[in-house]
């Protein structure tokens, strides 16, 4: 190594940047230059002198005490914002099982169908009484299962709170079933009966 | 060092506060105001917490260098210009004119701490970023480069000139025998 080299290694060897095949070789030329040694430790005492001064700086207290405190705010606003993101999950998810689509052509889809078209006057009674017998007459031929309307008597002390209208045969796949129509305080109720066989009880 | 990381990885506190003392001595040496540094500093860690792209690991490797080039960047594209510079060239050096010294206080490492301050103060801003990222923060070349963005050659050069001149005012100061006989050689 010619001295030249070892003058342009010095800053690295100081600042530990040297391979270390490269520091054997400087310190080999060290040790049997006198100028390059003398060199080296002008370069070492002025570096050892600044790193003596270390920290140079103490960081105020008051300066960590107000970084803490942006770190805290910043914890808060995190914790925050997932409280509220988790709040929109739940919202949304409560949403898409209400606004689910509803399997097309289930039971429970014509029997609302039906009450729509029927309190709309879109489909008008087969069979217009108000007597479960007149009513149950009419259908119990029509109808693939025994059929018999109930006559529910009033109890003395309170009246009937809806009442008959009447009734339509309507077909639910290859089944016919019996739609009957009442009346509560001016509304219209629908009620549809068929049979366990034809339509499998669901929760929806 | 830096990522591209969009995702929003979280800074750990520990690691944060770990970066609070090196950015306040860089902030310190680029300022050279108490003041400044401190708000240089507050500055930075805001800018931290709230940036969107972030290292790739919430190490201290990785949250240092990528916090000293956030200040770098606030304090040279936004502060330095409204900060009043007390020291504009290495001639408005004082080294404690009118007080006392004593070989004694010469030896005492506070003192030497002083002068070095002093002398580090008075290098040019370009110098006087790598000397204290090398030597106070004890930095690698690849560091440095990522931080002030310029090639290790440059550090290097920036590096062995800011030495050079330290020890020129650290030896006028030895020679006119004041203080800091224990900074510098001779």
């Amino acid at each position: 190594m010619t001295c030249r080299d070892a003058e342009s290694r010095l800053p690295l060897y100081i600042d530990h940047e040297l391979a270390r095949g490269e520091v054997e070789d400087l310190e080999r030329h060290l040790a049997g230059c006198a100028k390059c040694h003398d060199a080296f430790e002008v370069l070492r005492d002025v570096s050892d002198n600044i790193r003596a001064a270390k920290p140079l700086y103490d960081a105020p207290l008051e300066s960590e005490a107000r970084v803490r405190e942006l770190i805290r705010a910043r914890d808060r606003a995190l914790i925050a914002r997932r409280w509220r993101l988790a709040a929109a999950i739940s919202a949304a998810f409560i949403a898409a099982l209400m606004l689910r689509p509803v399997k097309a052509g289930g039971f429970p889809e014509f029997a609302a169908g039906s009450h729509v078209r029927y309190a709309s006057g879109a489909t008008p009674l087969d069979v217009a009484s108000s007597q479960p017998e007149a009513v149950s007459r009419w259908l119990a031929p029509r109808l693939p299962f025994h059929f018999k309307l109930p006559d529910y008597i009033n109890q003395p002390d309170s009246s009937k709170k809806y009442s008959l209208s009447g009734a339509r045969l309507l077909q639910y796949g290859n089944a016919d079933v019996a739609y009957l129509a009442y009346s509560m305080n001016r509304r219209p109720i629908s009620l549809l009966v068929t049979s366990a066989s034809q339509v499998k009880p669901c929760l929806w | 060092m830096l990522s591209g990381r969009r995702t929003p990885l979280k800074l750990l506190p520990e690691v944060l506060l770990a970066c609070h003392a090196p950015l306040y001595r860089y902030a310190r040496s680029l300022c050279r105001e108490e003041t400044a540094a401190e708000d240089l500093v507050q500055e930075t860690f805001r800018r931290a917490l709230a940036a969107t792209t972030k290292p790739r690991e919430a190490t201290l490797e990785n949250v240092r260098p990528w916090m000293f080039t956030i200040l770098r960047h606030i304090w040279h594209n936004e502060l330095r210009q409204r900060t009043h510079d007390p020291l504009s060239s290495s001639a408005a050096i004082l080294f404690g004119a009118g007080e006392p010294e004593t070989p004694e206080r010469v030896l005492n490492r506070k003192m030497i701490r002083s002068e070095v301050r002093h002398a580090l103060e008075a290098l040019p801003e370009t110098y006087r970023e790598v000397v204290m990222l090398r030597e106070i923060e004890s930095m690698s070349y690849a560091e440095i480069a990522s931080i002030i963005q310029c090639p290790p050659g440059t550090v290097m050069s920036r590096l062995a000139r800011g030495r050079a001149l330290l020890r020129e005012l650290l030896a006028n100061l030895d020679t006119s025998g004041t203080r800091a006989r224990g900074v510098g050689r001779g």
